[in-house]
């Protein structure tokens, strides 16, 4: 925590709602799903992750930025805030979620819920759910967070650059879905069936539709809170003109 | 005296636009600095690049001893800056950001924060966003002004203010510049105010510095010569060892703005016209306008 937490920290609060609707519906579709749901329980923290990063950043607007430049605080430090916390927060995130786990609390929730659903669905969660590694769970995003850090220096400089830190994002959420299936196949209290190549895209062929769909169905939902006029990224809009 | 601010060829590229080129400035401790010049001339800019807040293309540029752009976060608190764009962060209320700022700050002035408040209106429930123009620019000065500055860079500070609130602004610097060693530049338009205050000038064109001079001297030097008509060609070889700055015929009278007046330049051109030559002096405004004005003519 730095003396400029106070400042990031307001600006993180308009994603808050967001992020915790996240990884409310993580959290629940990672106990309630099969195997086939994987690449998009993944690719939906991965995006949250790298998204929350950019948001603080883009929301705080140049002339903020140079409000805080004039501060007697090493740039650095400026720079780096933004991430700083947003990964603080995400750590909270992840202890919150291993929490969850090694407590059984979900359980409770989940078998709260039970009468929503078909017969036999805790069950359902009990078998088909173990416990995933929290650490895996949470590793892309915070590695993302970092790896944001270390890219952003290029994407200012370089325009260039942006289409391949796009390449690298691509290729780096493919490569994890793909990776993480076999990964998880060989774990015994996982209820996925091993499979070859074609089958591993396949299993995760809705995971990644889920994952672009959820990923437009939050642009759509920021965008229609926004024209109702909820302060939801006040400055966004600034921002982006500004850049 | 020690100077509180060198700069050697100085210079900023936005692309292949130069915004400054080469500026070779310096201020001495204790100076009141008014920084004058044409819209789009590069104060904003040099400003900006005496603080550390954007790098130079090439040059150097130290401030209170440091290199500007690699200042330590101390030499930094020791400078205040009001820029010309409002750049407080608009979701904060009035008196978090004045807790927040004054953390910052060792030197923080609680007692003169106290003096000031009244004076600037600073309401701590209000936010940020729902300020005027004005208001916000009389916020930003309000934080400049109490934390304890050494330096104390002004870009545009009377730009939304009515002439009640530059008057207590020129009052409140006037208090500033009388602490021991203390430090003013200024960028502003109003040039009419900043004259009152100000023991310095430096014009910029295009980026140029056209002049850097003690505003007295500047007074002595720059003056305006009003003579009839048909003596300006027994005039006219000792108006061009001066320097002519501008000149226009008015009716019978010849007017003519010259840079570098002396007493004995003024000697002999009386004796040229037999003493029918009137010598006037220029306000700060007049010479801005004879100085810079020419140099825009010249580029035009």
């Amino acid at each position: 925590m730095t003396r400029l937490t106070p400042f990031y920290y307001r600006r993180l609060i308009p994603t808050l709602l967001v992020w915790l609707g996240v990884l409310g519906f993580v959290l629940l579709a990672e106990y309630m799903s099969r195997s086939r749901w994987d690449g998009l329980l993944e690719g939906v923290l991965v995006f949250a992750g790298i998204d929350m990063a950019s948001k603080v950043r883009a929301s705080t607007p140049r002339e903020v930025m140079e409000y805080l430049y004039e501060l007697p605080v090493d740039r650095r430090a400026i720079l780096f805030g933004p991430y700083q916390l947003s990964m603080l927060l995400l750590l909270i995130a992840a202890t919150f979620v291993f929490l969850v786990e090694i407590t059984g609390a979900v359980y409770v929730l989940v078998y709260g819920m039970r009468m929503l659903f078909e017969d036999g669905f805790t069950e359902l969660v009990y078998h088909a759910q173990p416990i995933r590694p929290w650490l895996n769970l949470f590793a892309a995003p915070i590695v993302s967070f970092w790896l944001s850090v270390l890219l952003s220096r290029w994407w200012q400089k370089t325009r260039s650059m942006r289409s391949y830190v796009g390449l690298y994002w691509f290729v780096g959420v493919v490569a994890f879905l793909l990776l993480s299936t076999p990964y998880e196949s060989s774990s015994a209290s996982r209820a996925r069936e091993p499979a070859d190549l074609p089958d591993l895209w396949l299993h995760n062929l809705p995971g990644v539709a889920a994952l672009i769909l959820s990923c437009w169905m939050i642009s759509i939902f920021r965008r229609s809170l926004t024209s109702k006029g909820l302060e939801f990224f006040p400055v966004q809009q600034e921002a982006e003109e500004e850049t | 005296m020690n100077n509180v601010l060198e700069a050697k060829g100085l210079t900023k590229l936005y692309g292949t636009t130069q915004a400054v080129a080469g500026l070779d400035w310096q201020i001495p401790q204790g100076s009141a600095c008014a920084f004058l010049g044409p819209n789009g001339s590069g104060k904003s800019t040099t400003l900006r690049m005496c603080l550390g807040m954007t790098p130079a293309t090439r040059g150097t540029c130290q401030v209170l001893g440091e290199d500007a752009w690699a200042m330590r976060p101390q030499t930094r608190g020791r400078i205040g800056y009001v820029s010309e764009q409002p750049i407080l962060p608009p979701w904060m209320l009035v008196g978090r950001l004045v807790q927040f700022h004054a953390n910052f700050y060792p030197n923080w002035d609680s007692a003169r924060e106290k003096k000031l408040r009244d004076l600037f209106e600073i309401r701590d429930k209000e936010r940020i966003s729902n300020l005027s123009k004005g208001q916000h620019r009389r916020l930003m000065l309000f934080l400049a002004l109490c934390q304890g500055s050494d330096l104390l860079l002004l870009d545009e500070p009377a730009s939304g203010l009515d002439v009640a609130a530059r008057r207590q602004l020129l009052s409140l610097l006037s208090d500033f510049l009388a602490g021991d060693g203390k430090t003013l530049v200024v960028s502003t338009h109003i040039v009419t105010d900043i004259e009152r205050i100000a023991s310095d000038v430096a014009f910029i064109q295009a980026g140029r510095l056209l002049e850097c001079a003690s505003l007295d001297d500047l007074k002595e030097q720059v003056k305006r010569i009003r003579l009839p008509r048909d003596l300006v060609l027994r005039a006219e070889p000792i108006l061009n060892r001066a320097g002519i700055l501008d000149e226009e015929t008015n009716g019978a009278q010849h007017v003519v703005t010259v840079r570098e007046f002396s007493d004995d330049l003024g000697h002999a051109l009386q004796q040229a016209v037999d003493n029918q030559a009137d010598v006037l002096n220029l306000s700060l405004e007049d010479i801005y306008l004879a100085i810079v004005g020419n140099k825009e003519a010249v580029v035009q």
